[in-house]
Formats: C-alpha cells, sequence, structure tokens
C-alpha cells in the first residue's frame, strides 16, 4: 500500500534483486580502540536481520554508521547499489526508531510523525492524510493532537515507528526499541513490528542484545562481538549450529566439553574425539582440524539425558558424572552434573521430575553425536 | 514530631524570614518616602503627595529611562545574538583556544567590574572605535559584561537537549538549517528568553561600568540617580528608584508568565 516515493538510480548493482543493502569491511575507531571492524553484511529486499550482541560490542555504531550520523574509517556501504559514504543523513532516506525513541518533546503526536514529510516540504493536506494513516496502521488512531509526554511508553513507541515509517523509508533501523518496555509489552511489540515489518516489507536490521527478541523475530541473526561479526544465519542456523564457542554461549545455554581431536577432520565431516577420561565419540565438525587440537564438543541441555547407569556402548556420547543438583522450574527440571572427564554440564528434563535423581548420585550423561557440534577453543 | 527534627526547620524559617525583611524592607519604605509631602526623605513621611513622581517623570529624566531602556534592551538582543553562537561553539566544539574563549566569556563575571571599566576605556582611548565615552562605549561595555549571563543559560539549555533528537530530525530528511530553526531553537527558546532577560537586567541595573563610559549626553538612569545623590537624598530619587526597580520586575514579570525561569535560576530541565 505504502511505495517508496524515493527514486534511486544507483551506478552499480542497482536492480530488482540487488541486496538492498550491502556493508563491506566497515570499521570504526575512537582513538586506537575499534569499535566496529570488517563488516561485512548483506541485507535482502524485505528482509529482516538482527544485530545481536553483547552491550558495547559495536550495535549502535554499525547503525550510526548505515543511518550517516558517524563516518566509517573503512569500508564501503550500498543501498540498492547507491554508495552512501560521504552522503548526509537527510539525504539517504533511512528511517531510524532510537532506544530512547527521541520524539520530539515540542511537538504533538501527528506534528512530529509528519515531521518528515514536513521536512520534505509536502503539501499539507497530503501531510495530514499521511499521518492520518500512519497512525491508524500503529493503533493510535485519535491520539494525533497528544504530547508525546502524555503517551504510555509502549505508545511512544509507536509514534516513533509511525515517524520512521511515514517517509517510506528505503531501510529502516531499530536500535533497541524494545528494552525499555516491560516484559509483557515488550512481547507484544515484538509481533506488532514483525507486522508492520512484513506489510510494508521495508527491509530492516533490528538491534538487540535479546537473544529471544532475535530468535522470535528475525529472518537472519547477524551476531556481533567485540566489534566483529561471529556468524551470520536464519535464527535456527545460529541455536543448532553456532559457529563457535561464543556464539554457542550467547544464545541459549550450551553444554561445552573439552576434547582432544583424534584424527584430521574436514569442515563439515565427521571426526572422532576423544574426552579426558579415554572415552570417545564420532561428531560433526563445523570447521576442519588437525589432529592433536583441542575443541570444545557442544550440546544443547534439552538434547541430553542422564540415566542411571552406563549403556552399552551403541555410538552415544556416554559420560560419567556426578549430580551436583536439581533446579525445578515448572515445565522442566534442570539437573546439573560434574563429569569425570572435567568440567560441567546441564540437562534438562521435560516431563521428569525431581525425585528421579538427586545430588551425590553417580550417573551416566548422555548425547546423540548428531546432537553434538566440535567447536574450536 | 520530636525537638531535634524542629529546629532546622525553626532556624531556616527564621533565615527566610530576615531574608523577606532585609531585601524587601528597603524597598517599601523607598517606595513609601517617594509619597513625602516634605521635602526631606524622612520615614515615616510627613504627609502624602505625588510631587516627587511629577519630578521623576520631567523631561530630563525622562530621557534618562529611555536611554536606560534602548541600552538595556539592545544589550539583550546583542547578547543574545552574539552568545547564541558562541554557546553552541562552545559547547559543541572541540577546538585549540577553547579554554581561552571560555575564560574571554566568562571573565568580566569574575573580574571586577571597575577593572573592566577601566580597562575598556584605555581601548576605547586607544583606538578612537568610540568617542571615548557616550552611547557606543556603554553599549560594548554592557554588552561584555552582560554576555555571561546570556552564553551561561544558553549552554545550559544546549547541553539539556534531548539525545538523538537531531540525529532523528536528520534522518527523517531534515538538513542542518532545517534542524536549527525546526528543531533547536524551539528547544533552547527557554534558555535564550532567560539569557536575554538577565542580560537586560544586569545592564539595567549596572552602574559601576556605566560610570566609567557615561558622558554628559549619554548616562543611564543609575548614575544619574548616583550623580544627583551628591546633592542629598532628595524624595525625586526614591521615586526614580521605584521606577528603576519596578522596569525590572514587570518585564520578568511578564516573561515568567511564557516561559520557565526558574529552571535556569535554580535546575535546568527541559520540557
Ligand atoms: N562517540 C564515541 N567515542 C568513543 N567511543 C565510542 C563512541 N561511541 C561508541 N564508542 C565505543 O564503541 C564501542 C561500541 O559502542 P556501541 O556501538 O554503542 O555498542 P552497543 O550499541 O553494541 O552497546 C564501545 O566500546 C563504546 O565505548
Ligand atoms: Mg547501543
Amino acid at each position: 500500500m505504502l511505495q517508496s516515493s524515493l527514486s534511486v538510480t544507483g551506478a552499480t548493482g542497482t536492480g530488482a534483486d540487488a541486496p538492498a543493502l550491502v556493508l563491506k569491511g566497515v570499521g570504526k575507531s575512537y582513538g586506537p580502540h575499534w569499535a566496529v571492524r570488517d563488516l561485512d553484511i548483506a541485507v535482502e529486499q524485505g528482509e529482516f536481520v538482527t544485530l545481536l550482541g553483547p552491550s558495547g560490542c559495536g550495535k549502535t555504531t554499525t547503525l550510526s554508521i548505515i543511518a550517516g550520523f558517524v563516518e566509517p574509517d573503512a569500508g564501503t556501504i550500498l543501498l540498492r547499489g547507491k554508495p552512501l559514504v560521504g552522503l548526509p543523513p537527510f539525504k539517504r532516506g533511512i528511517g531510524v526508531v532510537f532506544q530512547d525513541y527521541a520524539l520530539f518533546p515540542h511537538m504533538s503526536v501527528a506534528q512530529n510523525v509528519g515531521y518528515g514529510l514536513r521536512a520534505r516540504r509536502i503539501p499539507r493536506p497530503e501531510i495530514d492524510a499521511r499521518v492520518e494513516q500512519m497512525l491508524e496502521l500503529v493503533r493510535l488512531g485519535g491520539l494525533g493532537s497528544r504530547s508525546p509526554q502524555a503517551l504510555s511508553g509502549g505508545q511512544r513507541q509507536r509514534v516513533a515507528l509511525a515517524r520512521a515509517l511515514v517517509i517510506n523509508p528505503e531501510f529502516l533501523l531499530l536500535d533497541e526499541p524494545l528494552s525499555n518496555l516491560d516484559l509483557k509489552l515488550r512481547e507484544e511489540m515484538r509481533l506488532e513490528v514483525v507486522r508492520l515489518q512484513r506489510q510494508l516489507s521495508v527491509p530492516t536490521i533490528f538491534v538487540t542484545h535479546d537473544q529471544s527478541e532475535a530468535l522470535a523475530m528475525s529472518n537472519r541473526i547477524v551476531v556481533m562481538n567485540d566489534g566483529r561479526v561471529e556468524q551470520i544465519g536464519s535464527p535456527k542456523d545460529i541455536y543448532e549450529t553456532p559457529a563457535n564457542r561464543f556464539v554457542a554461549q550467547f544464545i541459549g545455554s550450551m553444554n561445552l566439553i573439552s576434547a582432544t581431536v583424534v584424527e584430521a577432520v574436514a569442515a563439515g565431516a565427521t571426526g572422532l574425539v576423544q574426552f579426558a577420561d579415554g572415552s570417545r565419540v564420532s561428531i560433526p565438525f563445523r570447521t576442519g582440524s588437525q589432529a592433536g587440537r583441542q575443541v570444545s564438543v557442544a550440546v544443547r541441555p534439552e538434547r541430553c539425558a542422564v540415566v542411571r547407569q552406563t549403556p552399552k556402548s551403541d555410538g552415544t556420547a556416554a559420560l560419567a558424572a556426578t549430580v551436583t543438583h536439581l533446579v525445578y522450574l515448572g515445565s522442566k527440571v534442570e539437573i546439573h552434573l560434574e563429569l569425570a572427564a572435567g568440567g560441567v554440564a546441564v540437562v534438562e528434563s521435560v516431563g521428569g521430575t525431581v525425585d528421579d535423581f538427586e545430588a551425590g548420585q553417580r550417573v551416566a550423561f548422555l548425547a546423540s553425536p548428531q546432537d553434538c557440534t566440535a567447536l574450536p577453543d | 514530631m520530636s525537638l531535634p527534627s524542629i529546629r532546622p526547620w525553626t532556624w531556616l524559617k527564621i533565615t527566610v524570614g530576615l531574608t523577606y525583611v532585609f531585601m524587601l524592607a528597603p524597598i517599601l519604605v523607598t517606595i513609601v518616602v517617594s509619597f513625602n509631602a516634605g521635602t526631606r526623605s524622612v520615614f515615616p513621611p510627613e504627609g502624602w503627595s505625588l510631587r516627587w513622581w511629577y519630578e521623576a517623570f520631567s523631561p530630563e529624566w525622562q530621557s534618562a529611562i529611555y536611554l536606560t531602556l534602548g541600552l538595556s534592551s539592545t544589550t539583550a538582543v546583542l547578547c543574545t545574538v552574539v552568545g547564541l553562537p558562541l554557546a553552541f561553539g562552545l559547547v559543541r566544539h572541540r577546538f585549540p583556544g577553547r579554554k581561552l574563549l571560555i575564560l574571554l566569556v566568562l571573565g568580566p563575571l569574575l573580574l571586577p567590574t571597575l577593572a573592566t571599566g577601566i580597562g575598556l576605556l584605555q581601548v576605547f582611548h586607544w583606538t578612537g572605535i568610540f568617542e571615548t565615552v557616550g552611547f557606543g562605549s556603554l553599549l560594548v561595555g554592557h554588552v561584555v559584561i552582560s554576555l555571561p549571563f546570556a552564553v551561561r543559560t544558553i549552554s545550559v539549555s544546549l547541553l539539556g537537549l534531548p539525545a538523538n533528537v537531531e540525529a532523528a530530525a536528520a534522518s527523517l530528511g531534515a538538513n542542518r538549517i532545517q534542524i536549527f530553526w525546526q528543531i533547536i531553537l524551539p528547544l533552547i527558546r527557554n534558555g535564550l528568553v532567560a539569557g536575554a532577560l538577565f542580560a537586560f537586567i544586569h545592564s539595567f541595573t549596572d552602574v559601576n561600568l556605566s560610570l566609567f563610559l557615561s558622558g554628559p549626553a549619554a548616562a543611564p538612569i543609575t548614575v544619574k540617580i548616583l550623580g544627583f545623590l551628591e546633592f542629598g537624598f532628595a524624595p525625586t530619587l526614591a521615586a526614580l528608584s521605584a521606577i528603576s526597580l519596578i522596569i525590572p520586575l514587570l518585564v520578568v514579570l511578564a516573561v515568567q508568565r511564557t516561559t520557565r525561569l526558574g529552571d535556569f535560576v535554580y535546575a535546568p530541565k527541559q520540557p
């Protein structure tokens, strides 16, 4: 229903199938410290991509570079094939929603939403009509004359969204827009933001440090740490085949058990590893490895099991362990173990009861090899 | 309520009370004396009359008041116009010489006005830009001594601008000029008005600097009153004092209706 009113004449790669946004080797340093470095990210038309990472990892800096508030020290940025570096923010046509919303306190809700159209010198009647339509779309119909200060957090959030969307942006940037809302509202707004994004089909980068938000909302997730990209993939990819220890531990919880590679393995192949207690198992490797290297065997707590007796060897990874304690979480029970091979592990048992095991009990920790991944240390 | 918790409040009340007495009583006495029927300034008055007020509105005094009003308003406008870019530069940019500029701008606030006055007088004499004394030099001097107030309040309001509103406006397609007029200026309006007002009052009530820079043709009301005092404290002076008290007061009250001045006297806060 809302089409982009901004014409694009790009030099290279312009076309219906060109990615909406491409970052190539983008970096920004503050003094000797690189806030972000070597960023290579491509966002397809209509795609919802999330930047996920701990506080201070460079998410806001990345958005500021794309929006044009900060000039990068390295790299190129293409918006539908058209280079952005050097172009001032007001010529980019990129909608931005800030963490604190940054609404204009001296303007009404309608004036806030209409500001981008006013700046473009669009005639007043058209502004009014488009603002009205946009307020309906974000379910704020009738609140146009209010002052932003008279709104709840969730409503301000919607005003900020409406204000960024009314200009028909070529791209949308959202910087932790939900983190100032309380839990219930946050989960509601997740759906709302995704609904709007799908409806308007505007390519979007969404920033969060909340992994469940990222998993629930995104087409693809870019996991960042310390200014770099750790992994890019679908929520399923990221969760099920994390590229490294950081990603494995940042998204959900992950058991990481040290082991040694027995013989050289190629990337994507299956290879034999040996634990400290001498037991061996054959598991998939994401990246190739030489013999003798230390790796972490990663397996999700909900993909493991605990049994009282060590079973006969049937290819299942089975490690001797001692129960340290149990955590009852209602829908599931966490069984915390100390492994004979060194380290600790957690097993989530859905439907199990706390009475099945007790602290100090000697048990076997089980995982099916295809649920395990070897991650380089 | 226990005794120890009463006492601080009692002291506070006494202090506030004394403040009122010492600040308001002389003003009230002056106003009462200006309506005295007698020829001497005494309190309580020896009967009532408006004769000293007629005297105070004689052409000579009137022209002094107009001159002062013109001087103070022009000072206020100039301080705001000069203070805005200065505050912008000092708040937003880090450049070589910034510390020196801060000192120069705030200097007149720290120096005795006497020193500023003598300094300016020498500069005028030496450069010959203005006739050494007169309206031009008064204006320059008043802008110099009132500028710190404007720069300070405008800086406070610039620092209090909500984060990211300018970035938000830019992302919505507003260029620098639009951002300045449509976002920044409305949001620092209170600071601008307060700065202009403080500059106006500071200029209107100044006597120290004006003493140096006034000429026979151009002397503000404060200097004239001081000169007249040599012939004794005539009740005319009481009436004139009342006038020069009421004018800034009226201006403050008028501005107070539209602007939150308290923010700049106590704690800065943006809407
Ligand atoms: N204007 C700046 N000056 C100096 N360092 C900055 C500036 N902005 C960001 N940084 C640094 O860059 C890093 C990334 O910051 P940021 O992008 O805000 O992280 P995030 O949004 O992921 O929390 C941090 O280490 C931060 O201290
Ligand atoms: Mg941030």
